[in-house]
């Protein structure tokens, strides 16, 4: 695969703020290098639903419009930053008490929080940070998924939009 | 139906554990190509220690059970209700250890919203 020019990734606001305000404007994310793994035809560009950043987008969308507590990626994503938390605590870039503020906000937080932000970078911005996930740790053997550990903010530009249902 | 589990975990344990399954739930309907432990790796800084591998894979196993079903094969409503018990424990289990005031809570969110760009 030639190298791609941009790549995508789907979080949360909540986990947005999060990275700004706690974790020095660096953000753990997951990305992708292509939007939606629908519109490729490509058999090497395949991503499985779940990985594909405009499925999580347009799940976290519809599950956050429904305003629906129990919505399972909602749950999986205040795990996901109570688990960020705590790596962070442990790595000492944020304190105890402020991990404490962090599961704080997670559990008064409203689903309204947890609307999806699209996150887009130039691949060429990123390259140096980008963590191949090995072959058979990726959750399709064809996919093509990265791992930034701590993207600045200033390495991509973040928007939101609606989706019609 | 996974009280028991995470009583013997710490509450870092704890989070660690359901954060892999929700990973884990996430991802299955791969799982046919690929074995748990592969996905659980997934996203790992930090190599998981024994318990927390053994804790997985009790609740996999609970998880089948209850569900009758292999993990792949599990509806999202079925997904739904596992991991917001799971997830229900994990809150218990941090509000026992780090005890938080739903004010504080509202109060900080307003911090964070107020602080955004």
């Amino acid at each position: 695969m030639s190298k791609p020019l941009l790549l995508y990734s789907a979080n949360t606001w909540l986990s947005y703020r999060i990275a700004e305000y706690y974790y020095r404007q660096e953000h753990h994310i997951w990305c992708a290098p292509v939007f939606d793994s629908r519109s490729i035809g490509s058999i090497d560009m395949v991503l499985p639903p779940t990985s594909s950043p405009f499925e999580i987008y347009r799940s976290l969308y519809e599950e956050t419009r429904r305003g629906d507590r129990h919505s399972s990626k909602i749950a999986t994503n205040k795990l996901g930053i109570l688990q960020g938390a705590k790596t962070k605590r442990s790595a000492r870039v944020i304190t105890l008490k402020q991990e404490k503020e962090i599961t704080t906000i997670v559990e008064s937080a409203e689903v309204s929080d947890f609307r999806p932000l699209l996150y887009i970078m130039p691949f060429e911005l990123v390259q140096k940070l980008l963590i191949k996930v090995p072959v058979a740790d990726r959750a399709h053997p064809l996919s093509n998924e990265f791992l930034i550990d701590a993207l600045p903010r200033t390495h991509f530009d973040v928007i939101q939009f609606n989706i019609g249902v | 139906m996974f009280e028991d589990v995470f009583s013997n975990l710490s509450r870092d344990e704890s989070i660690e554990v359901a954060y892999y399954i929700a990973r884990l739930l996430a991802y299955r309907q791969v799982l046919a190509t690929k074995t748990a432990d592969s996905i659980i790796r997934k996203g790992l800084s930090n190599r998981e220690s024994e318990s927390v591998r053994n804790a997985i894979s009790s609740i996999l196993d609970r998880i089948k059970s209850k569900a009758g079903s292999d993990i792949k094969d599990l509806d999202d409503t079925s997904v739904k209700i596992f991991l917001n018990e799971i997830a229900e424990l994990v809150n218990t289990r941090t509000q026992e250890e780090l005890p938080y005031e739903s004010l504080d809570g509202k109060q900080l969110l307003r911090q964070l919203r107020e602080s955004a760009i």
